[in-house]
């Protein structure tokens, strides 16, 4: 790859002539592999490079962005040219502006972000793990039917961000991704379900057996569903899903949505949101992990940041212009791509570990929901008032052992309710599918919709 | 990864802010052309022997089939705030995507480098897919087709006076503060972006086009006390700037939003389990999108994926339901000239009086299935892969007055508003989410409810679908589909429809099941 510090450092000196107060210019480029093997046969194959430009300037406390994936010299001039006459729509806002001087800079401890072997790993073998991962998942049960294909992909980038305060910082990242779907089918119903291995480096990804034989697993335990009755019941929450409580409360902890009053944790700072078994912790800077990085869209260096602490909630997470509007500090925690503005993402998020094994929380319950996975998240969760009834899937408990599996179900609450109703948390936190993790969690009650 | 075939109304769809008066020649001169511009020579200057030679080396390995697809995107954002534009935002997206497709199986490159030497590298990667040592296919003279254009433009609203997308802002801004002191934030957006297409495959079709969508939002947030609630609505379509004065005035879209939220300040808990629910017209299509849409596209049932598979002239939904596929209505959000890879768009009849007729096809599902394609294969842009996808989904009407639908429910809920949906094609269970909900008693509406999901078996609930209105209306907004993560603009329509009970996402739970249709067992 060319280096882009060079093409960042000569556009900020294109807006400093222009008379841009300020201006940040932020490139991604990257490549990537992408195969999909079905019933054993190649369905897709697929390379691509691609690379793109975002600039951000500010002009009298007003701001534009402009962005191209055309490199060439004219028409990144030109661009340039265009960003100078676009801000001059844009109203003036006293607290934009770039990050505080004194929060740039690069995270210096040792991050696992680049895998160097990647690269040497031929098309043939990929295709070879992914073919391998079908046949073992279509292997394990003759009631796997059909296969919606297995997949293996990997992504090398690398992101370079300069600002005009004289920051200027750059890493590279790779991924790996092997993932499968199957189907199974008993008594003319179908199922599909599905299971991945990722990771940074290639050598840490589960064999393509594991991830076939986990799958295959999954679906055939999904066969012979039911409905259950509308009803008040505990709820034990798998980690697959029990990170998803992580964004929503770090969605309503970022700035924006409370300057917006968007948000179902304002005026909540200082008090007891969750039980005081829940701890969460943002944290771009944990060693392997998956959404680690040295510095956030803004050039802030990474730190660690405590969310929630035995329950109570410590500080909302900023970027620099609500930590301003908000008199807070920016927290490090915003992310971007090249055709946006910097925004609060989550890096790597996660309820802390606690002592409880699964099998033991799964016990504690004698007639409860085990939920496996939801149906409409996103859509059916309201973030200003927590509110959210969404679609969900599991295994039903009773006595303590998981029996029948569950579908065509919902469940219904407020984000703050089942915070606060968190009894028990498991000791399994893994980050198993990317920056947001969580340990089993048990919700002592939530409302079933059903038959 | 899993399937996750879903519907959202994007408060945002992605983009940036244009204003004639501000660019620069060199970008303008193409923009502001009509529909018969040389999108070949303006965007990609690309020649044509340049292009036999890119679908020669991506046959060049023994591919039935390859195609070239040249996109030149420029998107434009403003957004809008506490009485302030936040930011404005442009820019400008080109790349070409080369697929080579032996049987089923497809080899794909994309570059956004246009340099020759860079697209043959690209084609070569594509032709990898086959691995004979010789072509099996030659590419074909190139003759170009021109659909008629389904989407006339008066004011193309990327290169529009920036001004005026402003004034609109500001009116539904001011409308929105006017509608009730309750509302104490207003946000809006305008995103709108233009696509100059180009494309050209080895059978010899080659066309161009040019395809502008834009979406206006506005969102609000009302308070009373110390509850605090939300409401979104949004319009647009592939149209310019007069859908303002023909369709619907910008004041009306934020008043929407205005009333949605301080609506949702009175809305009760609603009660869980099986109830009547009367659908509303219009966003109540998000049934037909996720309860048969993606159910019916072709390349899940090539492969026996859907629930649907093999099922062509059996009974798969009540006889009061006639369910199209259409990409053919003007200046609509789903309408296509042409889809991505050269077939016209057409009204594909998915489920007539309750029996399923067809699927919606791209090439390669069409092939599969030894029919024709329908003109339903789409992409996000170039660095996608086309699918099977919807345009505008829609039912037909019935014969039932709405007012007789609602009297005919004892017991039950009127949904009108949605926000979303999401599909298991497999199993065929879906979601869609409610905005805007009220219960019905003794055949009148009244209270408004809490936002709910709804959750059912699109075969099973559509058996259950007793009353079709004579109401049929589509839904403006922003809708956006997603498939396999790639996003395209879907249109839909639907008219008041009453199904017999679905499972209601409630946080009530009720003492009896009141539908008293039937009994459930767990």
């Amino acid at each position: 790859m060319p280096d882009y510090k060079n093409l960042a450092t000569e556009l900020l000196a294109a807006f400093r002539k222009q008379g841009a107060d300020a201006a940040d210019v932020y490139i991604v480029s990257s490549n990537g592999f992408n195969t999909t093997v079905r019933l054993g046969n190649i369905e897709r194959l697929q390379q691509s490079i691609s690379k793109g430009l975002g600039m951000r300037i500010f002009k009298n406390n007003a701001i534009a962005l402009t962005y191209t994936t055309d490199f060439t010299d004219k028409s990144v001039r030109d661009l340039v040219n265009q960003t100078m006459q676009i801000v001059k729509v844009s109203n003036p806002d006293e607290y934009n502006g770039l990050a505080p001087k004194e929060l740039l800079g690069s995270y210096p401890g040792k991050l696992m972000l680049f895998d160097e072997k990647l690269a040497s790993v031929t098309p043939e073998k990929k295709i070879e793990m992914a073919k391998e991962a079908e046949d073992a998942g279509r292997a394990f049960d003759k009631r796997i039917t059909n296969s919606q294909g297995a997949s293996f992909a990997d992504s090398t980038s690398e992101v370079t961000l300069a600002n005009s305060d004289g920051f200027v910082g750059q890493y590279r990242g790779t991924f790996s991704n092997l993932s499968l779907s199957l189907l199974a089918e008993e008594n003319g119903v179908k199922q599909t379900d599905f299971w991945f291995t990722f990771n940074r480096f290639f050598n840490k990804l589960d064999s393509p057996k594991a991830v076939g034989q986990k799958a295959a697993e999954r679906v055939v335990k999904k066969l012979g569903s039911r409905k259950v009755k509308s009803q008040k019941v505990p709820v034990v929450i798998d980690p697959y899903v029990s990170r998803l409580l992580v964004s929503l409360v770090f969605g309503a902890a970022s700035g924006g949505s409370i300057y917006r009053k968007s948000s179902f944790l304002i005026d909540k700072v200082g008090s007891e949101i969750a039980s005081p078994l829940v701890t969460i912790v943002d944290d771009a800077t944990k060693w392997d992990g998956p959404s680690s990085r040295p510095f956030d869209a803004e050039g802030v260096k990474s730190s660690p940041v405590t969310l929630v602490e035995k329950g109570v909630l410590k500080t909302y997470v900023c970027d620099s212009y609500s930590a301003r509007r908000l008199k807070l500090k920016p927290t490090g925690s915003t992310s971007r791509s090249y055709q946006s503005l910097p925004s609060v993402n989550s890096t790597n998020s996660y309820i802390q570990a606690g002592t409880s094994s699964p099998q033991e929380i799964i016990k504690s319950v004698k007639d409860g929901l085990y939920l496996t996975g939801l149906l409409g998240f996103g859509q059916g969760n309201n973030n200003v008032t927590g509110d959210f009834s969404l679609g969900a899937v599991g295994f039903w408990i009773e006595n303590g052992e998981l029996t029948y599996p569950v579908q065509e179900i919902t469940l219904a609450g407020n984000v703050l309710d089942v915070l606060k109703n968190i009894s028990m948390v498991g000791n399994d936190l893994e980050f198993k599918f990317g920056g947001l993790a969580a340990p089993t969690l048990l919700v002592s009650e939530m409302t079933i919709g059903g038959a | 990864m899993k399937r996750r075939d879903f519907m959202v109304k994007s408060s945002l769809a992605l983009a940036a802010v244009a204003s004639s008066e501000l660019w620069l020649d060199s970008i303008v001169r193409g923009e502001t052309m009509p529909l018969n511009l040389p999108v070949l020579d303006t965007y990609f200057q690309v020649s044509k022997e340049d292009m036999n030679k890119l679908l020669a080396a991506t046959l060049s390995k023994g591919a039935d089939f390859a195609d070239l697809f040249f996109e030149y995107r420029i998107t434009s954002l403003l957004t809008f705030e506490e009485d302030k534009v936040k930011s404005a935002r442009r820019g400008i997206i080109s790349g070409v995507g080369i697929r080579a497709i032996r049987g089923d199986q497809v080899g794909y490159a994309f570059s956004e480098d246009l340099s020759f030497a860079k697209m043959m590298e690209a084609a070569n990667a594509a032709a990898a897919i086959a691995n004979d040592p010789v072509a099996r296919q030659r590419v074909k003279a190139i003759s170009e087709i021109r659909p008629k254009n389904l989407y006339p433009v008066a004011e193309l609203a990327t290169t529009s006076d920036l001004s005026k997308k402003l004034a609109f802002i500001n009116e539904a801004n001011e409308a929105a503060k006017a509608y009730s002191p309750k509302i104490v934030r207003v946000n809006a957006s305008f995103s709108d972006e233009v696509k100059y297409l180009a494309y050209a495959n080895s059978e010899g079709v080659s066309w161009t086009d040019m395809q502008p969508v834009f979406v206006f939002g506005t969102s609000c947030i009302a308070e009373e006390g110390k509850r605090r609630e939300t409401g979104y609505e949004s319009g647009g379509g592939r149209i310019g700037l007069e859908y303002f004065s023909k369709k619907r005035k910008a004041a009306d879209i934020a008043r929407e939003a205005a009333r949605l939220a301080v609506l949702n300040l009175k809305a009760e808990d609603a009660e869980a389990g099986l109830q009547t629910v009367v659908l509303g017209a219009g966003d109540s299509a998000v049934l037909l999108h996720e309860a048969v849409g993606h159910g019916l596209e072709a390349d899940f049932n090539y492969k026996k994926l859907s629930n649907y598979s093999g099922r062509v002239g059996e009974k798969v939904a009540s006889e009061a339901c006639t369910v199209l596929d259409e990409g053919l209505f003007e200046n609509m959000r789903g309408t296509i000239n042409v889809d991505d890879e050269g077939n016209t768009p057409t009204a594909t009849m998915l489920i007539e009086n309750g029996i399923l007729r067809g699927y919606m096809c791209d090439r390669i599902s069409a092939q599969q299935l030894k029919t024709k394609p329908t003109g339903n294969g789409r992409r996000e842009a170039y660095n996608y892969v086309p699918m099977a996808r919807m345009t505008n989904t829609y039912m037909k009407p019935g014969k039932y007055d709405p007012e007789e639908i609602i009297k005919s429910v004892k017991k039950g809920i009127y949904a009108k508003r949605f926000t979303g949906g999401q599909v298991d094609i497999t199993k065929g269970d879906f979601t869609f989410s409610v905005a805007e909900s009220y219960r019905i008693e003794d055949g009148k509406i009244t209270a408004p409810l809490k936002g709910v999901t709804l959750i059912g078996n699109g075969p099973e609930v559509m058996t259950k679908v007793t009353m079709v209105g004579s109401d049929l209306k589509f839904a403006d907004g922003g809708w956006t589909c997603g498939k396999n993560g790639q996003s395209v603009p879907v249109g839909m329509g639907i008219p008041t429809v009453k199904v017999s009970e679905i499972t209601v996402g409630g946080t009530k739970v009720q003492a009896v099941n009141e539908t008293g249709k039937e009994s459930h067992d767990a």
